[in-house]
């Protein structure tokens, strides 16, 4: 029987908060996902309708600046709810859909080639905080892309306009929130389902094109075949338009009510994270 | 469950579908050294997923030092897992990786760092430590990942296969690090197919065969307890023909085989201690001179043989 000194004291020292530690996945996939530069042109890309929207707007308060530019402010759009609904339409379902099919689908499938997933998790780090993490790193890009830029213009918007236009567009920052963080949602969990499903990044990214764009044509053949509406509850375009609609409160371009995506969207969400669930375990075991 | 300070499986299935992984474990390893002896595809790694968490068990528990391994954050505050996967998160540079693992286990970027580097040092990778991982040739890609399951100093350190690659020097260096972590107080469990090396390593061994566990504990008592096989023991002395007419009034003698050199011979028995008090009879009453008596056979290699490939032969 060996003898042991017992002299191993181990490390006591500060550590960061376990609920933030998702922050450390989300870090390092973040440097790994703006490595191609599509995704960094991609991402400043974004930002020229939310600064064209902010220009729009100084200049419809701004009469000598639109004067010198040569500009009428009676042939400039209102600053309403579809004015908004239509900037963040852009960036989340032109923009957004984009960059997330250009850095969603390696989030995961590139440690699942690797066979990096026990790495990950034979750390003080649950599958849970790994996937977190890598939604983090697709959410924290969108967001910005979407939402924060909303609201700056809406604040914008809100100290230049007339008085009384707050109140008459107050449900806006919920709508914009709102309607961002339930896209980015969905559309994150659908590239890490994509992902972790393929494991080949090109294969996930023609998964999520055949997900989005065959949703879409199978709604529309569904809705000439049976001349319904109800076929577009599989096409996730549909769907978001009808919710932002209901969120914007414009008039109504869809013909889905807005319980339709209330009522999809969660099923999307659930199909993804119960794919995450099955995919992603710390030890493949080869039969 | 009992044992709060040891690594203890408790009657642990692990059933992949319909096959199986390990059939109820039930094993209380200590600190030092402990090798997972068995051949491939016996449960090894699946023993060490268990003890890890890495696997959930079908039925039963496993706790490392009185922690459920459903317990992340206080687990890999204790435990350093090397596994034999030669894997790595893609692009990473050596000092990236380990700083990085390290983050994970919640250190602050600047701590992280000094112990990356430090880890990296000890590992021999200093010059190496800004080159991508995927540059490292198969001794360099083993030393780091040793070097991020010591990183964070654990008290308790699993390790697949952990030689694997390694040249003799690194080897050497490697065994020498285990033996001064064991003899910390740490627990350092390892697999390895190198039997002899497991028995130069270990302070006890368990062995395992198609999921089960066959045996466990330290080696000699292991072999003792294989009273099937005779055990053997090898003599060097100047007239082995005498020890060899003689050993048969032992009824418990098996077999003797003269070396070639005629200067020893291999003793098969079954109770080595009345074999021992024969060669003092015939020291004192025919003045033998003995020059070695050892037993042959009570090594891993040997118990490995006797109870997983089951040969009786001699060696």
């Amino acid at each position: 029987m060996a003898v042991h000194d017992r002299t191993f004291r181990p490390y006591a020292g500060p550590v960061t908060a376990p609920r933030w530690r998702f922050l450390v996945v989300t870090r390092y996939a973040l440097r790994e996902a703006f490595r191609p530069r599509l995704a960094t042109l991609l991402f400043a890309g974004s930002f020229l309708i939310p600064i064209g929207s902010a220009v729009f707007i100084y200049l419809r308060y701004n009469l000598e600046a639109l004067k010198a530019l040569g500009g009428n402010v009676a042939r400039m759009p209102l600053v309403d709810s579809l004015f908004f609904m239509s900037i963040m339409s852009w960036q989340s379902f032109a923009f957004g859909g984009m960059l997330a099919l250009v850095i969603g689908p390696g989030l995961v499938s590139a440690d699942l080639v690797n066979n990096a997933l026990p790495l990950y998790l034979s750390r003080p780090l649950s599958r849970r905080q790994y996937v977190l993490g890598k939604l983090a790193a697709l959410a924290l890009p969108l967001s910005a892309m979407t939402w924060a830029p909303g609201l700056l213009l809406f604040g914008l918007q809100a100290a230049l306009a007339e008085k009384g236009w707050m109140r008459a567009h107050a449900h806006l920052p919920l709508a914009i929130i709102a309607g961002s963080l339930l896209w980015i949602l969905v559309l994150s969990l659908m590239a890490l389902a994509s992902s972790a499903l393929t494991r080949r990044k090109l294969t996930a990214q023609s998964l999520l094109v055949g997900v989005v764009m065959g949703g879409a044509w199978i709604g529309t053949a569904v809705n000439g075949v049976f001349r319904t509406d109800w076929g577009d509850v599989i096409n996730l375009g549909e769907l978001m338009r009808s919710l932002q609609q209901g969120l914007y409160r414009v008039p109504l371009f869809s013909p889905l009510p807005v319980v339709a995506p209330l009522l999809v969207l969660p099923v999307l969400c659930g199909a993804c994270l119960l794919i995450l669930a099955r995919r992603l375990k710390a030890k493949e075991v080869v039969r | 469950m009992s044992g709060s300070g040891r690594i203890v499986f408790e009657n642990v299935s692990k059933f992949y579908g319909e096959v199986l992984g390990v059939n109820r474990v039930t094993i209380s390893i200590g600190p030092g050294i402990t090798g997972l002896v068995g051949p491939n595809g016996s449960g090894k790694t699946t023993l060490m997923n268990l003890m890890t968490g890495l696997l959930r068990p079908s039925k039963g528990r496993v706790e490392v030092l009185g922690v459920g391994t459903d317990d992340p954050e206080t687990l890999f505050r204790m435990v350093g897992y090397c596994t034999q996967y030669d894997s790595f998160p893609p692009g990473v540079t050596g000092l990236g990786f380990i700083a990085s693992t390290l983050r994970l286990h919640g250190l602050s970027r600047s701590e992280a760092h000094e112990r990356a580097w430090r880890a990296i040092e000890s590992a021999g990778l200093g010059d190496a430590a800004g080159r991508k991982v995927a540059a490292y040739s198969k001794g360099m890609r083993q030393r780091i990942r040793l070097a991020q399951a010591l990183a964070h100093d654990p008290r308790v350190l699993v390790l697949d296969e952990p030689l694997n690659g390694l040249d003799p020097l690194a080897r050497a260096e490697a065994i020498a690090l285990f033996k001064q972590l064991a003899g910390e107080g740490r627990f350092v469990v390892l697999s390895s197919h190198i039997l002899h090396e497991v028995d130069l390593l270990s302070d006890q061994v368990i062995l395992i065969h198609h999921g089960h566990v066959v045996a466990e504990g330290a080696i000699r008592g292991v072999r003792e307890e294989v009273t099937e096989q005779p055990l053997q023991v090898s003599v060097r002395c100047d007239r082995p023909s005498l020890v060899a007419s003689r050993i048969f009034e032992v009824d418990s003698a098996v077999e003797a085989r003269l070396h070639d050199d005629g200067k020893g011979l291999l003793v098969r028995t079954r109770d080595a201690d009345r074999f021992y008090l024969l060669l003092n009879r015939l020291v004192v009453e025919h003045g033998l001179v003995l020059e070695e008596v050892a037993p042959a056979d009570d090594d891993v290699h040997a118990v490995y043989r006797y109870l997983i490939e089951g040969d009786g032969g001699t060696s």
